[in-house]
């Protein structure tokens, strides 16, 4: 796919969950908007930069040289939109829906698609084996907690997040499982 | 290693790290709920003078309770899920708290915020079975929509109706004998509300 292809894609994402029928839509459940328009901005975001990606070679030799700054500012972002009562002011206002609309394509998906491929392997595998298991306590959390966490949303759509979380969690789990142990390790003992 | 690189990476942590610690209320308040207890707290806002009606069917007035203070409750007798389990903890607090601390210096105050459904003789019904003796303990509906849906608000109550009722941020609110909320109580904590309301109250005196 041509630099072009990818940036029109990441902006023509980020224009359809823009639309107002869209974001109503998309808001209504817990599901709907972290399991699925969260995510999907992080991908028009992480499209975008793969568009861009090349032009700001040298900036990125210096600045972002194994990625970890990058990372960085993609982690931080992440964890204040992870954050229950985030997702209740980007609900209660609209200037905290814009500003989850700018920062999460370009402070989250952006950065990693430059940042992902210079991080160190090691590092990639510490980033996913947190990714499932925090995946999995909070979806933990939100099936146990006493409260809702979330003012603007039914506990029993709590309930139903914190399931579609650990079920992600399991079966990345499982994915990870398969090809380091059946597949990579294969490969490895063949040699 | 390129020394920009390095640099970045402690502006990074430094700037993201204080901007959840800012956002956090100081790593306090990481819902909205938590949040406003938090900022109610600090602010201690001055309720609406609202009317209420009570289980006989007498109407009174937020300020008729001035220069005592009132614990208050949110709720609706139809409901079956968290309620009950608030008043059964009301309850508690009710026998918990000093008998003349309950007497002349407190008012206990069940707030229904379905004027429609519960009418006097459904909040008399509500009283006999959760004891409240209907004098120092009331249930009370506020008929005016208007006034109640300022009150929730100014509470920071959001009821969003559900299938068969309403679903609620469920608590305890210590308005002080000027009409102002100074503190939000957990609903599952009758214990803990005993012990700092007595506190609160008896200092007053002192």
């Amino acid at each position: 796919m041509g630099k072009r292809k990818w940036l029109f894609s990441g902006v023509a994402l980020f224009v359809v969950l823009s639309l107002p029928a869209m974001r109503q839509y998309l808001a209504v459940s817990m599901i709907g908007q972290m399991l699925i328009q969260i995510p999907l901005l992080v991908v028009s975001g992480y499209l975008l930069g793969r568009g861009i990606q090349g032009r700001c070679e040298t900036i990125q030799d210096s600045y972002n040289h194994n990625g970890i700054p990058g990372f960085l500012i993609a982690l931080f972002t992440s964890f204040y939109w992870i954050l229950p009562r985030s997702i209740d002011a980007a609900l209660n206002s609209g200037w905290m829906e814009l500003f989850k609309f700018v920062t999460v394509p370009l402070l989250i998906g952006l950065p990693l698609a430059l940042s992902w491929k210079k991080i160190a392997s090691i590092f990639k595998g510490f980033v996913w084996a947190n990714v499932v298991s925090m995946c999995f306590v909070m979806g933990w959390l939100y099936v146990n907690a006493p409260v809702r966490l979330c003012n603007n949303y039914l506990t029993n759509q709590q309930v139903a997040l914190g399931r579609t979380l650990m079920s992600l969690a399991i079966i990345v789990f499982v994915f990870f499982f398969l090809k380091i142990f059946l597949f990579d390790f294969q490969k490895t003992s063949n040699h | 290693m390129v020394k920009q690189n390095v640099l970045l990476i402690i502006v990074i942590a430094i700037t993201g790290s204080m901007i959840l610690f800012i956002s956090t209320d100081q790593f306090q308040a990481f819902t909205a709920e938590q949040a406003r207890r938090a900022s109610i707290t600090n602010n201690t806002p001055l309720l609406t003078d609202v009317t209420f009606q009570d289980s006989e069917g007498d109407r009174i007035k937020l300020s008729d309770y001035q220069g005592k203070y009132v614990l208050a409750t949110y709720m609706y007798t139809a409901c079956g899920d968290v309620c009950p389990a608030i008043e059964r903890n009301f309850l508690k607090i009710y026998k918990g708290l000093p008998e003349q601390m309950v007497d002349d210096e407190l008012q206990l105050l069940s707030i229904s915020f379905d004027p429609v459904r519960d009418t006097p003789e459904q909040l008399q019904h509500a009283e006999e079975v959760f004891q409240a003796d209907g004098e120092n303990w009331k249930m009370v509906r506020i008929p005016d929509q208007q006034q109640l849906n300022l009150l929730l608000e100014q509470s920071g109550v959001i009821v969003i109706p559900a299938e068969d009722g309403f679903e609620h941020n469920a608590a305890f609110y210590l308005i002080d004998p000027n009409g102002r909320l100074v503190r939000i109580f957990n609903y599952d904590l009758p214990n803990q509300v005993v012990e700092i309301v007595s506190d609160i109250v008896g200092a007053k005196d002192g």
